[in-house]
């Protein structure tokens, strides 16, 4: 009777157990994290007796969850992935947004200025063009500079979500450390402590969140996390943190440091591995920091191509021409880590061969690696900096003074700062020099055809102007050159259409057309009607067919611009969701193994209830058993 | 299959539904913005085409103004080289008319005095301003009438001429020292100085027969030397008109196929989208009356 109530109570208690495992996978359905429990049951054993093994009943041997660690691996790798593409995307969407009204854009703003330009041209003498044409440039530089400004706000929030996700993932450290002992502690028992592994397996997921991190799950259950790059991030019990300082190389942006074991590594993208923090690292440095520097590449692309041409010609006073633009000057700087006494200075020398980014310049001891950022291609490898007396590097004249240590690095950040200080200076519409300081008039009583084809400015013409210069045909191939300020010059070839030589102490170039005839003269001179003339103003609006931004056109590269912004936002959402279903395949594999099903709940609740309606059956008919007995013996 | 009713299992539902309502949207706000290409990273190389396409646009609109104010100046010009020449026809009429030697003195001073009047509308015609602030004979840039009177009229800008246009091709002003006052010839011959010659000539009781032949025989030849300059400039005029008609044919070609091109780059394709909007809704509709069916089934109902 003994026996069979135990055997009874033993099934009881297992069907008991069953239905409160199934009643908790019921509750955590929808649990983030859950995996499934099941109750392993094993025989009780048997007695011997003399006709055999009487069985003893049941044992509930465990509580299991169904877990398959590869699989629960496969969505935290993934996962990591997926943050990194999120994070990235995501800012990248804020860029895109930037650039998605085209005809508000910088393009829009310069093609309004150069029509503009065009009723200048037509009518040079009128101020009311001038002013609208003040105006649109101001407009223009108003559109760069919102465009900067925004790009500014785009940098900061990065900042602001990196330094987020290292205080976050920092306080996860902390709890998996906690967890790991308390899963020690519980690992005494020869049971798993199912749902503080669970708990363990979100925690490493979070961390996953924000950068790579892979466990490796010792004998006791607890877990040693480490970074992509070996570091370790979680040992037992101990957490290292994430820490943010100020870039070395780079003041303006942070840097992610591991501090662990007393030691301070720096994490990059290579080392974070993936992760929120890998995204917004690579939004930052590589998509972002294009982006600054196209816009920086283009404005002073602008800025030199019209204050140049504004140099060349004189007002409608008469007076040489100031600048249109301002622009801001390159910053050159060394780390704040290096070891030697080097120091660096960069200035624009060529604006028209300014690359769209920065150089970091780094000292191997025996020369000087210039690597352009953010793209990481060689500039060049230098002994000397200079290279040699006016040597540039992308159109920057770039020099070292002082003695720098190996591996001391120095940034010269240019395309990406300069386009912060790009401004329409303030002009009055009288000072758009609109035209030439010199002008060409072939001499009164030519018997010939000759006639001025083309006359253009190369360079200043200097303050005061240069006195008149004469040209004099001595027949219809040759001609005489007088009032040179190094004195007249004879015999020089003449031929119909084809630029004239360029004559010794001259800055402007002349072509003639046509036949002249002996005696016929040309004289350059002063213009004699600044207000009216418009040759400068027509070169000037010839500049938006010139190469003058890396060898583009204005309207070329800013459409480069644009396409840069489209590709990398494209890439970044193409990534993303080609990640995103990586991961939803490797969470769909897990739900398979481990989430929980309510039809099977469902089916496996009636099951056991009727297992437990069974098992105490059992105990009825030992209690039966037992009154027949107590009245037999009454 | 091992399938879940887990969280996960409901967000991957949702989820599902939610990426059909965001293509349907996007769908959606093509056809009510008429754009296909909205952002850069819809379509980065439409994108950087459109802002081309854009950018050659507004050159083209540059080029066409340009062309406007160009035609409108050589009309003007091509009126008065018309007038000029007008003119100075009637004037060398005169002057052939004067040389009759049954004319008395008096009959010869009236014929003067309608070349005076002659000479004083050439300086008017000369001093034709072009209607936007400059002078047809302005030069290479005058505020002022280019022609200052005297004896002879004087030309007060820099010889030459101002030019707009690709390729600086079309000239907005004219040279006067060409056309008046410094004609190819030794010496350079003043039109008005030929014509009050002949004034003078003809209003003088004393001259001789012979001293009148002579005379009008050189100001016939300073006349046709000035109506030859004359017909030199409009022969200018009238290429580059007939080169503004060429060229604003060009334009227009360009511009229509620019502006199809940049249609055809980011405008949305209405038939097509509207077809996408309604299959994209029928599969939602599916997508969501399934979803509703199938979360609805469970075992739990039974028991």
């Amino acid at each position: 009777m003994a026996g069979l109530l135990s055997v009874g109570s033993s099934a009881l208690l297992a069907a008991y157990t069953q239905l409160q495992t199934s009643g908790h996978n019921i509750a955590n359905a929808s649990t983030p994290g859950y995996n499934r429990q099941e109750v392993i049951l094993a025989s009780g054993g048997a007695d011997f007796t003399g006709a055999g093994f009487v069985g003893r009943g049941v044992d509930v041997a465990d509580v299991r969850r169904r877990y398959d660690g590869f699989v629960a691996a496969a969505v935290q790798a993934n996962g990591a992935i997926v943050a990194a593409d999120e994070a990235r995307a995501s800012q990248l969407g804020r860029l895109d947004q930037l650039f998605a009204e085209s005809s508000a854009g910088i393009g829009a703003a310069y093609d309004d200025m150069q029509l503009a330009l065009s009723d200048v041209v037509n009518r040079p003498a009128d101020p009311s063009p001038r002013a609208v044409f003040l105006a649109r440039a101001q407009t223009l530089s108003d559109r760069v500079g919102a465009v900067q400004a925004s790009l500014e706000d785009v940098g900061a929030t990065i900042e602001g979500r990196i330094e987020q996700g290292v205080t976050a993932v920092n306080d996860v450290l902390q709890r998996l450390a906690r967890l790991n002992g308390e899963i020690s502690t519980s690992a005494g028992a020869l049971v798993q402590p199912n749902d503080l592994l669970d708990e363990r397996d979100r925690l490493v997921e979070t961390i996953n969140g924000t950068l790579r991190a892979t466990a490796y799950i010792a004998a006791d259950g607890s877990a040693n996390v480490f970074a992509s790059g070996g570091q370790a991030l979680v040992t037992s019990t101990r957490a290292a943190s994430l820490a943010l300082r100020q870039d070395p190389v780079d003041a303006s942006k942070s840097q992610v440091l591991l501090r662990t074991d007393g030691a301070t590594i720096p994490m990059d993208t290579a080392t974070l591995g993936g992760g929120s923090l890998q995204g917004l690292l690579t939004a930052r440095d590589q998509d972002l920091a294009s982006v600054r520097a196209r816009i920086g590449q283009l404005a002073a692309g602008i800025a030199q191509a019209y204050n140049g041409q504004q140099a060349l010609g004189v007002d409608r006073n008469g007076a040489p021409g100031k600048p249109l633009f301002s622009i801001g000057a390159p910053v050159a700087s060394p780390a704040s880590t290096n070891a030697g006494s080097g120091t660096i200075t960069a200035t624009v020398q060529d604006p028209a061969a300014l690359a769209a980014g920065d150089l970091r310049v780094t000292w191997t001891g025996s020369a000087y690696d210039v690597v352009r950022l953010p793209d990481g291609s060689s500039a060049g490898s230098f002994a000397t900096l200079p290279a040699a007396p006016g040597a540039t590097i992308d159109g920057l004249s770039v020099s070292v003074t002082g003695t720098p240590a190996a591996g001391d690095t120095f940034l010269v950040k240019s395309g990406s700062v300069m386009a912060t200080g790009f401004a329409r200076r303030a002009l009055s519409p009288d000072q758009l020099a609109s035209a030439s300081p010199l002008a060409p008039t072939i001499g009164a009583g030519a018997a010939g055809s000759a006639r001025v084809s083309e006359f253009a400015m190369a360079a200043p013409a200097g303050s005061p102007l240069p006195g008149p210069v004469t040209l004099t045909f001595t027949g219809p191939g040759t001609f005489d050159v007088g009032g040179l300020p190094g004195g007249p010059l004879t015999g020089l070839p003449y031929e119909s259409g084809k630029p004239l030589p360029t004559l010794p102490g001259t800055a402007w170039r002349l072509t003639l057309s046509g036949t002249p005839a002996a005696g016929d003269s040309v004289v350059i001179g002063a213009n004699a009607s600044p207000a009216t003339d418009n040759r400068n103003a027509r070169a000037m609006a010839q500049l938006s067919t010139t190469g003058a931004v890396g060898g583009a056109t204005i309207s070329d590269a800013y459409g480069a611009l644009v396409a840069d912004v489209g590709t990398r936002a494209q890439s970044a959402q193409t990534a993303q969701a080609m990640s995103q279903q990586l991961l939803e395949n490797a969470k769909s594999t897990r739900a398979q193994v481990s989430g929980v099903n309510l039809d099977e709940e469902a089916a496996r609740l009636l099951q056991f209830q009727q297992a437990y309606q069974a098992a105490a059956k059992v105990i009825q008919a030992a209690q039966s058993m037992f009154d027949t007995l107590l009245q037999a013996t009454r | 299959m091992r399938v879940t009713s887990s969280a996960y299992a409901v967000e991957t539902s949702i989820r599902d539904l939610q990426q059909r309502r965001d293509a349907m949207t996007t769908t959606q706000m093509q056809i009510s913005t008429g754009r296909r290409v909205v952002k850069p990273g819809d379509d980065p190389v439409a994108a950087a085409d459109a802002e081309r396409m854009r950018g050659q646009l507004s050159r083209i609109e540059l080029e066409t103004r340009v062309l406007g104010f160009a035609r409108n100046n050589l009309g003007i010009a091509d009126g008065a080289l018309s007038d000029a020449s007008n003119l100075l026809q009637s004037a060398r009429e005169t002057i052939v008319a004067a040389g009759n030697g049954s004319y008395s003195t008096r009959e010869r001073s009236l014929l003067a005095e309608q070349i005076r009047q002659t000479r004083a509308q050439l300086l008017m015609v000369a001093n034709r301003p072009d209607g936007t602030g400059g002078y047809v004979w302005g030069g290479q840039g005058s505020n002022v009438p280019p022609f200052a009177d005297g004896a002879p009229p004087t030309y007060l800008p820099s010889p030459g001429e101002q030019r707009v246009g690709p390729g600086a091709g079309l000239s907005t002003s004219l040279d006067g020292r060409a056309a008046f006052t410094g004609q190819a010839g030794t010496p350079p011959q003043n039109v008005f100085q030929v014509l009050d010659d002949a004034v003078a000539l003809l209003s003088d009781p004393a001259a001789t027969p012979a001293a009148l032949a002579a005379g009008i025989s050189a100001g016939l030849s300073g006349v046709d030397v000035g109506l030859n300059a004359l017909q030199a400039q409009r022969t200018q005029v009238g290429e580059q008109l007939r080169a503004v008609d060429m060229r604003e044919e060009s334009l227009a070609a360009g511009k229509l196929s620019a502006t199809g091109y940049l249609a055809e780059l980011t405008e949305v394709d209405l038939a097509e989208a509207l077809s996408t909007l309604s299959t994209q809704q029928t599969a939602l509709n599916a997508a969501m009356q399934t979803y509703a069916q199938v979360a609805r089934m469970s075992l739990f109902q039974y028991l």
